[in-house]
């Protein structure tokens, strides 16, 4: 689409239909169906028509169709309202739009602070019994999303 | 606080004063008589050049009420210290309060609570539209029909709290032990929980989210972080209306 302006795009048209994995060392826009994995070292655009069935590893995403798989993200993940999404996210940012349909465990943690860091700077101001509790809850935490 | 000295805003009140005057109306009329002063109109307003003191017109300050009694809700205006429930009659208290010491006997409110730091409750039952919990809750029980705050050195017992609505400000690190439910929960700081919203969840800017997150709508801002398992489904909204039963219910 932006092909004249000179920032090359691609576009994958609503009515295109791909089975197998997708490279790019570009952006992409994706407003057809999407069988397999993405992978884009640039940004990556899912519009409302979109339909993906796979896992994406790009630098950032912007989700307005359906994503069933995992969404791995360098820099930041946006689901927009009409976004669906079936899976993992991990990202460092995240912006979320009231409307999104996600079930799926979610990492995105700006504050750059690692999980197991948290425990420590969450213990420190350690004010009362449910503080403690807190603690030791927090010794879990990496065990919460192990579980699953 | 507004000066009612020196009448610059109009409001309800004034507007209705100032109509009632210029009407030369029948309540001046039996107010002369009461006073005994057939010729004079009250001196204040009819004194000041029309339009004087007139700066802006703003809409009077809204008050949204929860009967405590049959969970109505309504607005009112003004500043009266109590109100009857338009459904239940019920008479409510409008009254907001700061606590600092030791709360022992019962407080109900449809206005703000505060217990600060240095305050406890104790044996008491507190119920109120707001409550900002940054003391200690030892004993008795705190209702709250709106939205409860977590301070950062709260000192509680889960389950001795009910709130509709929850609130993390940005300096609190809350870990909510058993399952919570709520409608609306707005995350400014750190809240861990195994936690079912029937409305919005919020997370702001610099918060962070974990646990087991289960609501219809979710919105993170810009900078927000969760880390947590999340069932997300605007769909099944009315499905999570329907057992929203338990309230906040937090064991320490
Ligand atoms: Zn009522």
């Amino acid at each position: 689409m932006d092909s004249n302006t000179g920032t090359s795009q691609t576009t994958i048209a609503a009515e295109v239909e791909i089975t197998g994995t997708l490279k790019t060392s570009g952006s992409i826009q994706v407003n057809g169906k999407l069988n397999g994995d993405l992978q884009a070292d640039g940004d990556v655009t899912i519009g409302k028509s979109a339909t993906i069935k796979g896992n994406l590893n790009v630098n950032s995403v912007s989700v307005a169709g359906a994503v069933n798989g995992n969404i791995a993200a360098k820099d930041r993940i946006e689901m927009q309202t009409s976004a669906r999404v079936n899976g993992d996210i991990r990202a460092k940012r995240l912006a979320v739009e009231d409307g999104v349909s996600f079930v799926g465990k979610s990492e995105v943690n700006p504050s750059g602070v690692a999980a197991s860091a948290q425990s420590k700077i969450e213990s420190k101001p350690e004010p009362k019994p449910l503080s403690q509790s807190e603690a030791k809850g927090e010794d879990t935490k990496s065990g919460l999303f192990a579980k699953r | 606080m507004p000066d009612y000295g020196k009448t610059k805003v109009v409001d309800g009140f004034t507007a209705l004063r100032a109509i009632q005057q210029g009407k030369g109306s029948k309540r001046n009329e039996s107010n002369e008589r009461e006073t005994r002063e057939p010729e004079t109109v009250k001196p204040e307003p009819a004194a000041r050049p029309s339009g004087r003191g007139i700066g802006r017109t703003v809409m009077p300050t809204k008050f949204e009420i929860i009967c405590y009694k049959c969970g109505f809700e309504y607005c009112v205006t003004g500043r009266a210290d109590y109100t009857y429930c338009p459904k239940c009659r019920e008479r409510l208290e409008r009254t907001d309060h700061v606590i600092t010491g030791a709360l022992t006997q019962n407080l109900v409110t449809v206005g703000k609570v505060h217990l600060t730091e240095t305050a406890s409750i104790d044996s008491a039952t507190v119920v109120a539209r707001e409550f900002i919990l940054e003391g200690t809750v030892k004993s008795g029980r705190v209702e709250v029909t709106g939205m409860l705050e977590i301070g950062p050195n709260a000192s509680y017992t889960e389950k001795l709290i009910t709130a509709r609505d929850l609130r993390i400000p940005a300096a609190s690190k809350v870990t909510l032990r058993s399952h919570a439910s709520y409608r609306n929960v707005e995350v400014m700081g750190r809240l861990k929980a195994k936690l079912r919203a029937t409305g919005v969840i919020t997370v702001k800017p610099g918060a962070l989210l974990k646990g087991d997150i289960r609501g219809a709508h979710l919105v993170v801002e810009e900078g927000g972080g969760v880390f947590a398992d999340l069932v997300i489904e605007p769909d099944k909204a009315h499905e999570a209306e329907n057992d929203k039963g338990v309230p906040a219910q937090k064991t320490a």
